[in-house]
């Protein structure tokens, strides 16, 4: 059962965390918080890291069991089981929502024509026999790409480094608006909190006092990679023209190219962010379909997944009717949604530290 | 929604044949079936409302005035 080590966490945690925030998460970021988008992101990854933190605080307390079946004795059996539904239908509902925002991106960009039904199911059945295979074959293949990953995302912006028009970079330190960079930072913790997922996962990690540190690494390195879109942006485009951007990542991509001969390599790149969106929608499902099986006291996941899958591609095709409503979704309730997501392990060591207190206390009355 | 449907029954076909295959307790087969019986009426009800109702502006609905409480800027 601990199969996975502390690097494929390192691994796989990075490419989760970067693969939506610069896909997705720059326009909304650069939105509410302008040119000084990156104070948002290192702000946000450390309130992200410092909630991951409390649930690897909770996690070391009984680091072989799972949260899914010693939470009823945490918070009680009801409750525990009302608020592991939510979780599991969160999670359901992200890993639909993610798939729907890809699917919309490659069919817009680059299979025009195509139905939605058709990218979505070959999508969501690559995902499905990734989350069938269970978490420690699909935390091994997030080890496969990271490199390739990891290098395209930063070789994003280095292109770009000759068309930039330096004169921004004063903007960099006085486009201060406090309000705004609050809700950037809003935003950016939300999507680093999700790093809290390693509570759903720990008894299959191996060495798991070294978890946390892995996961601050991948935060550091995906804050970084994040930053260096941003700012790789916001220099080409300006703040106005990147939050009205639906895609400024692949803006800037497809606008290094133009002309030149490497034209036609930006789908090589697109492809491993592309295998980045699959772990991160598969990592989400597989939480889904995990947390079900610990809440019906099975073992074994695996007759879950499919029909999980199936639910998540049909939800995905048809939960939505317009990209416009996607981009609302994703400003206006994205942020909470995670957030409350990542702070149910908060929930439960609040409670159970509450327990051990009052313990304590009646164990000293007795003496 | 026919199309959902054939999906769903293949797929409790698939798992009941995998639970029997690895000699599971009729409990878990009922369990697997009882869950994706739910996932079917999920997935069904939002494909029949698609149109008049979508789950996705609902949950935005449900969230939007909780995240406009702890942001600032509108």
């Amino acid at each position: 059962m601990k199969a996975i080590t502390p690097l494929q966490i390192y691994m796989m945690s990075t490419q989760f965390l970067f693969s939506t925030a610069i896909g997705f998460f720059i326009g909304p970021l650069v939105l509410k918080a302008g040119f000084m988008s990156w104070i948002s992101v290192i702000l946000g990854s450390g309130i992200g890291l410092a909630m991951t933190y409390l649930s690897f605080r909770l996690m070391q307390r009984r680091p072989e069991e799972f949260l899914a079946h010693y939470g009823m004795h945490i918070v009680g059996r009801w409750p525990h089981y009302i608020i592991f539904a939510c979780v599991l239908l969160i999670h359901l509902y992200m890993a639909a929502f993610v798939l729907r925002e890809l699917s919309d991106f490659i069919i817009q960009i680059y299979l025009p024509g195509t139905p939605e039904w058709a990218v979505v199911s070959l999508f969501g059945l690559c995902i499905a026999r990734g989350v069938r295979s269970g978490p420690v074959h699909f935390f091994r293949s997030a080890q496969g790409l990271f490199l390739f990953s990891v290098i395209s995302v930063f070789t994003f912006p280095l292109f770009v480094s000759s068309e930039v028009d330096t004169e921004k970079l004063i903007a960099f330190v006085t486009d201060f608006h406090p309000g705004g960079i609050w809700d950037g930072t809003l935003i950016s913790s939300a999507l680093f909190s999700e790093t809290a997922f390693i509570v759903y996962l720990i008894p299959y990690f191996r060495n798991k006092e070294r978890t946390f540190r892995m996961v601050a690494w991948s935060a550091l390195t995906a804050a970084f990679v994040t930053i260096a879109n941003i700012v790789a942006t916001l220099m080409l485009f300006g703040s106005e023209l990147t939050a009205n951007l639906t895609y400024p990542t692949l803006e800037m991509i497809r606008y290094i190219w133009a002309g030149s001969f490497l034209e036609n390599l930006d789908p090589l790149l697109i492809v491993f962010w592309l295998f980045s969106m699959l772990l991160k929608i598969g990592l989400f499902l597989m939480m889904g379909t995990l947390i079900t099986a610990h809440l019906f006291g099975l073992k074994d996941h695996k007759p879950f997944s499919y029909g999980m899958a199936a639910a998540m591609i049909v939800l995905s095709i048809a939960m939505f009717e317009s990209t416009a409503d996607i981009e609302e979704s994703t400003t206006q309730s994205q942020s909470i949604l995670l957030l409350l997501k990542s702070s149910v392990p908060l929930l439960y060591l609040l409670v159970d530290s509450l327990r051990a207190w009052k313990g304590r206390k009646l164990a000293g009355q007795a003496d | 929604m026919i199309a959902v449907t054939i999906a769903f029954v293949l797929i409790a076909y698939h798992e009941s044949r995998y639970l029997r295959s690895h000699r599971r307790s009729k409990r878990t087969v009922r369990l697997v079936l009882g869950f994706l019986t739910f996932l079917w009426l999920l997935a069904s009800t939002v494909v029949l409302l698609h149109g008049r109702f979508s789950l996705g502006v609902a949950v935005t609905d449900l969230f939007k005035p909780l995240q406009q409480l702890l942001f600032i800027e509108e």
